[in-house]
């Protein structure tokens, strides 16, 4: 319960960040899939179902905020958040830049499925924001890298006055 | 359940999600431009989300505004301007009125009602796909919309339509840069209707402009004709690029449509059946 509650909190912020983000600057919502964040970090922290759940809530989530087919994001998400739970338990990903390649690859795979599903359905490319939707898988993972250290920071600070 | 169902139980968790949403997909189809449920239930969780958040900047923005004086003078601008903007509106509308009537006091009659058939609405968010499809506004089922109500732009620009979901004072708004949208142009009062759809990436094309056909050259002004019974006649769509003639039946026609995305935030929602008073 409290762990759903935590990624419920998670998705909420990430979901506020964006329509900030959407409204001081679109091209800077659109390089950072903040959503995609959530997923691989809960995927990492807590194994491919939680992953692939938080995947398809999050991917239903940003469908139902853009105009076309609900359900195309979820499917994406969904096979991100299993993928990214799954591999991650095989693989050493402690060190920054293994973390960051391994989340880069895995946001490439999201952005894949839902470029393939896409076409599918619409027959026609994706809009690609002038190529920044390209670079969306590298920057959001660059964010979803750095929020391992930043939040074991954090639990470290807040330990330390517990104790004191 | 089966030794090899247990065994592969993550695999078929995710298998199961993955078909729960094909059928989400599937069901869409035979809705047609319905939303369902679950879809709404999204929208009308996280909507009211994004309001308070862009209201709560925009709030902040004001403080600071006002705490950097004038406000007295603000306050009487803003008021002017609001004014202006319902004017501006029903002059709008006035002119395709008086196009289509000439006696007195059946215009006396329609005037009488105008201002209440225009709603003022702003921007509250971004499609998350592709801006240029959809923009979703701070006013909704509370405020007298529904779907298929025509939006325009601070300067009576055609902008879109409303459609689903419409919640209680949230909405979302299909733009004429949506590729799936369709709007009935011609260029001015002359001109041979084409239809004009978004392109994805903030312009329009002309679909169906005969090579044959002179109009429109690049700079043609389009104006809706009211053919697609969605978009009353009259309103200022765009403006025409360029324009590439094929030796094929069909021009590729290239249009900019008055409105900038990143300038769209005050808009007008035509709450009345546009038929009713413009035929």
């Amino acid at each position: 319960m409290k762990d759903a509650l935590r990624t419920l909190a998670a998705i909420t912020g990430a979901f506020v960040l964006f329509s900030i983000l959407s409204r001081i600057s679109y091209p800077l919502a659109l390089a950072f899939n903040l959503l995609s964040v959530v997923v691989l970090y809960f995927a990492v922290l807590r194994g491919e179902i939680y992953g692939a759940v938080t995947g398809m809530f999050c991917g239903l989530l940003q469908d139902s905020f853009s105009l076309g087919v609900f359900g195309l994001m979820g499917i994406a998400k969904t096979v991100s958040g299993y993928t990214a739970g799954h591999v991650a338990k095989k693989i050493d990903i402690v060190q920054f830049s293994r973390r960051y390649a391994f989340f880069a690859v895995v946001l490439a795979l999201e952005l894949l499925v839902w470029g393939l599903l896409y076409g599918a359905v619409f027959s026609q490319t994706p809009h690609f924001g002038n190529g920044l939707l390209l670079l969306q898988p590298l920057l959001s993972a660059l964010v979803a890298a750095g929020i391992f250290p930043l939040i074991g920071w954090i639990n470290r600070r807040l330990e330390k006055r517990k104790s004191k | 359940m089966p030794s090899f169902l247990s065994k592969r139980k993550n695999l078929v968790v995710l298998v199961s999600l993955l078909l729960f949403q094909m059928i989400l997909i599937s069901i869409q189809v035979p809705l047609g431009e319905e939303d369902i449920l679950l879809e709404r239930v999204f929208f009308a969780i996280f909507a009211p989300v994004q309001h308070g958040v862009v209201a709560f900047f925009r709030g902040l923005g004001d403080m600071w505004d006002n705490y950097a004086g004038l406000r007295e003078t603000r306050r009487r601008y803003r008021r002017i301007s609001e004014e202006n903007f319902s004017l501006r509106h029903e002059n709008i509308l006035l002119k395709q009125i008086l196009k289509k009537l000439r006696d007195e006091t059946e215009l006396k009659e329609l005037y009488g009602t105008l201002s209440d058939k225009v709603v003022g609405a702003r921007v509250i968010g971004l499609d998350a796909g592709n801006p240029y499809k959809s923009v979703i506004i701070n006013r909704g089922r509370r405020d007298g919309l529904s779907v298929d109500m025509v939006v325009l732009d601070a300067y009576g620009n055609l902008v879109g339509r409303v459609i689903g979901p419409v919640e209680v004072r949230q909405a979302r708004v299909q733009l004429i840069t949506d590729p799936e949208s369709g709007v009935s142009v011609r260029a001015g009062d002359e001109g041979s209707p084409t239809i004009l759809k978004g392109t994805g990436d903030g312009q329009c094309e002309l679909e169906y402009s005969l090579t044959t056909v002179d109009d429109p050259k690049p700079g043609d002004t389009l104006v809706s004709t009211g053919f697609d019974n969605i978009y009353p006649p009259g309103f200022k769509v765009g403006i025409v690029l360029t324009v590439d003639r094929k030796p094929e039946l069909f021009k590729d026609v290239r249009v900019h449509p008055f409105f900038e995305l990143r300038h769209l935030d005050k808009l007008a929602v035509i709450t009345a059946d546009p038929e009713s008073f413009l035929d």
